[in-house]
């Protein structure tokens, strides 16, 4: 399952250091931040933090960091990302898509390589085809989305972190919340 | 499974039980190299290629040397390479000189001027407001020359370097300038930026120093002639990390061909099996499938190809299996060291290919 809410649990679950998240509209990044609130794992601090020296002295605290200059702050890790390899929970670095930030990443190869394969852009995953994506769903749980969300609604399903994702999912694919 | 062992970003220590030798043992021939007094070396190489790691091999390689003393430094976790000076430079080799000998193995208690002493022990120069270097020079050969008189046995001192490959370019070639104004007392090996050792501009500081790469490990038979004792070695480091009551047979197809799709960087080998592992946990599954694997290998893909700009894929392309000489410098150096190219040594000869995971999706079986 590559869809966006699987691709954040799995950033947020991962025990990478740095992730990188990318978002396409300030609108979409609150989103991104309340859902990743949602996602968290268990009993574990979620920090929203503007500054690396604010996410710093937080290794066991999953970071939102969204700095207002993202090209500097990029650059900035890239000189002191050794400062957080031992962090336990990672530190999610916001970057808007087609911004400086991205940008001034190209030029960051040890930065951007520690972020290959942890990066996010949701609305990329996101374009998806819907009715076969409905159908493959409908394959794996017996329901339809709607069919599943009020079941979920009904607390007729488990509060497994698969089950998350589903209904997450079933929200995506059209099911009424 | 605790996918979370395989730590893709963390190098391993000297000594640590996790490492694994690789097929050509670039850390102990760099120890070799240095013992013989043939550096200094600037170590280069592809990101996550493993050149902290064997930085930490050879550090630990020339410790069993009697007549040498080996000390490794991650200049970055100190400093922000990004705005270091020569004086930060000094003070950081220095003062972890001075603390490392006074450790509990060595107990060396150096005589140093109060003034020098001061300065090493103290805040970082930049942060002071201190750009002048030379009293750190002093305050840094005092260290040495002390450490020499003190240890009687010991009558070479190696530093061994990590983290200037993250400078920008003009800031690391004064470090390395520094470094090789002081390399009559110590033997140093240092890691750079690929923009360092590559193009005409830096014949000068070539005719200096040695250059030692550490390219990605050959994975298929165009890679060179050790093609299997690389997926070998990545399966080891694979199997070191998970411990031993992991299945590992039940991954081998999996493992060779995220193997193949790494292009054989350790650390891209690694990213793979554990995104592999994270999205097999998301669908609640013990074992990862062919599927899980396929999406791992789409985030790596989607991350190299945003580094990618326009006319990267048709110069790579074009230049696959050759020198990649006919390929702009600075084009050539952006993709060298972001492992996009990728360059391996077959049959004497260096050649270039785009990284496995920037061509069509075939091309892995291809490869394979």
């Amino acid at each position: 399952m590559r869809d966006a809410s699987g691709a954040l649990w799995k950033l947020a679950h991962t025990k990478t250091p740095i992730g990188l998240v990318i978002y396409s509209d300030y609108e979409q990044r609150n989103e991104l931040i309340t859902e990743l609130e949602l996602l968290a794992p268990s009993g574990i601090q979620v920090l929203r933090a503007t500054t690396l020296d604010e996410a710093r002295p937080h290794p066991r605290a999953l970071v939102l960091l969204t700095p207002p200059d993202e090209g500097a702050t990029v650059l900035e890790l890239d000189g002191r990302r050794e400062q957080f390899v031992d962090r336990q929970v990672p530190l999610l670095l916001f970057l808007l898509r087609g911004g400086e930030g991205l940008r001034v990443l190209a030029d960051a190869p040890g930065l951007a390589s520690w972020l290959n394969g942890s990066e996010v852009e949701p609305e990329r995953l996101q374009n998806i085809d819907g009715a076969a994506e409905i159908k493959t769903f409908i394959e794996r749980t017996g329901k339809s989305p709607e069919a599943w969300l009020a079941a979920y609604e009904a607390g007729e399903i488990s509060e497994t972190f698969e089950n998350i994702l589903l209904t997450h999912r079933a929200r995506l694919l059209g099911g009424t919340p | 499974m605790d996918w979370k062992a395989l730590a893709p970003h963390k190098p391993l220590e000297g000594g640590d039980p996790l490492h694994v030798p690789r097929p050509l043992g670039d850390g102990r021939r760099l120890a070799s190299m240095m013992r013989a007094g043939l550096g200094p070396f600037a170590v280069a190489g592809p990101v996550g290629s493993g050149k902290s790691t064997e930085i930490a091999t050879a550090t630990t390689e020339l410790n069993l040397d009697t007549e040498l003393f080996a000390v490794d430094l991650s200049l970055d976790q100190f400093l922000n390479m990004r705005e270091i000076t020569g004086a930060d430079l000094l003070w950081a080799i220095g003062g972890s000189l001075f603390e490392v000998v006074a450790r509990p193995h060595l107990q060396l208690q150096l005589e140093l001027p109060d003034e020098e002493r001061s300065r090493l022990t103290g805040k970082c120069p930049s942060h002071q407001g201190h750009l002048e270097s030379g009293p750190y020079r002093d305050a840094f050969l005092a260290v040495v020359r002390e450490f020499k008189k003190k240890a009687l046995s010991k009558s070479q001192v190696a530093i061994l370097l990590d983290g200037l490959e993250k400078c920008p370019e003009e800031k690391a070639r004064i470090a390395v300038r520094t470094f090789l104004s002081l390399r009559d007392e110590v033997e140093f090996a240092f890691v750079v930026p690929p923009s360092l050792v590559i193009g005409p501009a830096n014949v000068e500081l070539l005719s200096e120093l040695r250059v030692f790469p550490i390219r990605p490990v050959p994975v298929i038979e165009k890679q060179g002639a050790h093609w299997k004792e690389g997926r070998q070695f990545l399966a080891d480091i694979f199997r070191r990390r998970m411990g031993k009551d992991t299945n590992v047979e039940a991954l081998a197809p999996l493992m060779e061909t995220a193997a193949i799709s790494s292009g054989g960087l350790p650390r891209t080998f690694l990213q793979l099996m554990r995104d592999m592992g994270g999205y097999a946990t998301v669908a609640n599954r013990e074992l990862p499938t062919r599927e899980d694997l396929d999406n791992a290998m789409r985030d790596q893909a989607d991350s190299l190809r945003r580094l990618l700009r326009d006319g990267d894929m048709q110069v790579m392309q074009a230049a696959d299996g050759s020198d990649g000489l006919e390929i702009p410098i600075e084009r050539r150096v952006r993709l060298l060291t972001h492992g996009l190219l990728l360059e391996n040594e077959v049959e004497d000869r260096v050649i270039v290919r785009m990284h496995p995971l920037l061509g069509p999706p075939d091309w892995i079986s291809l490869y394979a």
